[in-house]
């Protein structure tokens, strides 16, 4: 590879020899250390490549040996330099483009952030860039293990960080601990668990703390449901203080809720017309240069918006990016939904609605819910049977009881 | 007596008796060292002289992949290589 790479750089032609010895000629050339490569015996002529020096070289030989040379082709820098002579600069932009795509490969264009849970990519930016790690620094000031302790030093919940250099993309992939982030940051210190809804008890698991409630009580929004605060008690049974706690516990409270959706079936649908503008803004370095900015005669429009830098290959991402908004115009219809598309349309809300409820943890026991469609308008309501989980972190209550005994003595 | 040298110090042969080598690579590529030159090319056969004999290389679309003073680089579809 390296070696025809010179062999381009330097220049070399392919020359056709006829001679009435061409085997004297041959080892003649070898003999003067002069290199040939694709010898084709081609009838009564040999055919082969040779360096340009080497082909300087050949005069003496040519002598001795009766030898006829013509030259069939000539390839490589020197014959593509002579070629574009005239073109100069046609010849030296492509040569300073190519340095300026090599400058740019120096430095970072992209930081990729990925793996995120709970942290936003901003966060992680922010802290890159109080330690000096931005856009458009030198590649080779980058410490990539550096940066992974960095990382892991400030966010302790981040329990493995990769960073690595793509082409111009420093790439950083991050673990997040999730159990570790509950236990570290929402169980210390003393709380009730106390009851987000109202409902009857049908479930209890206290972990720590003192359940203040059994399956089967009603409970109202506010109770306290597990009390952060446990009795310490001597032999004989009697209250002698107060140990303080974080409350925990699964508690299931079954409840019943109400639902009802209306909808008219006259609605309004838009209409696109194909009338489109766009706007595109061009951003070098991060500076923007806004082309085509006009604002759309439009009344009713909607945007997309394409934003997306530009990448060589795979990772070898340039400091240049484009944000394409198309903006389309539309106009409102007004449609009426038959009878058959309205109970459709009730269905499909009332599925999402309980699958955001199973989301939430919440089950659903008994559905009473109907969709009855009127003369104007599609109305679904109903009663829902449901259990859920309550119960959430509070500041501990006041003590209501009697003071603990050591403390009235 | 260059020989019975050779062989006590156990010296390679082809550095001590200029011994020619011949690499063959299955039935198409043939790589020569050590000789002192062509003495035949034709697409059909390869002559080369070295110290001691004549290397004969037989077969078709023969053709000399690269040639220099050490080595030689012979491509092609080889049916014999005849020493004589």
């Amino acid at each position: 590879m390296s070696g025809r790479f010179i062999r381009f750089l330097k220049g070399y032609v392919y020359i056709r020899i006829d001679s009435p010895l061409p085997e004297r000629f041959l080892n003649l050339c070898a003999f003067h250390q002069i290199l040939m490569w694709g010898l084709v015996p081609n009838g009564d002529f040999y055919e082969m490549y040779m360096s340009v020096q080497d082909f300087f070289r050949l005069r003496e030989i040519v002598r001795k040996t009766k030898t006829k040379v013509t030259v069939l082709g000539h390839y490589g820098m020197p014959f593509f330099f002579q070629k574009y002579r005239s073109r100069k600069i046609f010849v030296i932009s492509i040569l300073v483009s190519f340095a300026f795509i090599y400058c740019l490969t120096l430095f970072i264009w992209q930081i990729q952030i990925t793996g995120l849970i709970r942290h936003k990519p901003e966060e992680i930016l922010s802290f890159l860039q109080e330690e000096e790690i931005r856009y458009g620094m030198r590649k080779s000031k980058v410490d990539c293990e550096a940066v992974e302790s960095d990382i892991r030093e400030r966010f302790p919940d981040i329990v493995w960080v990769g960073a690595s250099l793509e082409g111009t993309n420093l790439h950083i992939q991050i673990k997040e601990n999730v159990d570790s982030y509950d236990a570290q940051t929402e169980k210390e210190g003393t709380a009730d668990l106390v009851a987000d809804v109202s409902g009857t008890v049908v479930s209890m698991v206290t972990r720590t703390g003192t359940p203040m409630v059994a399956v089967g009580d009603q409970v109202e929004k506010g109770q306290v449901l597990v009390s952060g605060r446990e009795e310490r008690k001597d032999d004989a049974g009697t209250v002698t203080g107060y140990a303080e706690g974080y409350a925990d516990g699964d508690v299931t409270v079954q409840t019943v809720i109400n639902y009802r959706d209306a909808f008219p079936y006259v609605h309004k649908v838009k209409v696109y017309s194909k009338k489109k503008r766009y706007h595109l803004t061009l951003r070098l370095f991060q500076k923007e240069f806004a082309l085509f900015n006009k604002k759309p005669k439009f009344a009713l429009y909607d945007t997309d918006t394409v934003d997306r830098t530009i990448v060589l290959g795979k990772s070898f991402y340039l400091p240049i990016s484009y944000e394409l908004k198309t903006m389309r115009e539309y106009f409102h219809e007004t449609r009426q939904y038959s009878k058959e598309e309205a109970k459709q349309l009730a269905n499909q809300k009332f599925r999402a609605f309980t699958e955001d409820l199973k989301k939430k943890g919440v089950e659903i026991i008994e559905n009473s819910v109907k969709i009855v469609l009127k003369e104007k308008e599609c109305v679904t309501s109903g009663s829902l049977v449901i259990q859920q989980p309550a119960g959430k972190a509070a500041p501990l209550s006041p003590l209501e009881t009697n003071p603990p005994l050591e403390a009235s003595e | 007596m260059r020989r019975e040298i050779a062989e006590n110090l156990k010296l390679p042969k082809d550095l001590a008796l200029g011994a020619v080598t011949v690499t063959v690579s299955g039935r198409s590529e043939v790589t020569v060292e050590n000789y002192k030159g062509i003495l035949e090319y034709t697409s059909k056969k390869i002559v080369v002289q070295t110290k001691g004999c004549q290397v004969d290389v037989l077969g078709e679309d023969l053709l000399i992949s690269y040639y220099t003073a050490d080595e030689m680089k012979i491509s092609g579809q080889i049916s014999e290589i005849i020493y004589c």
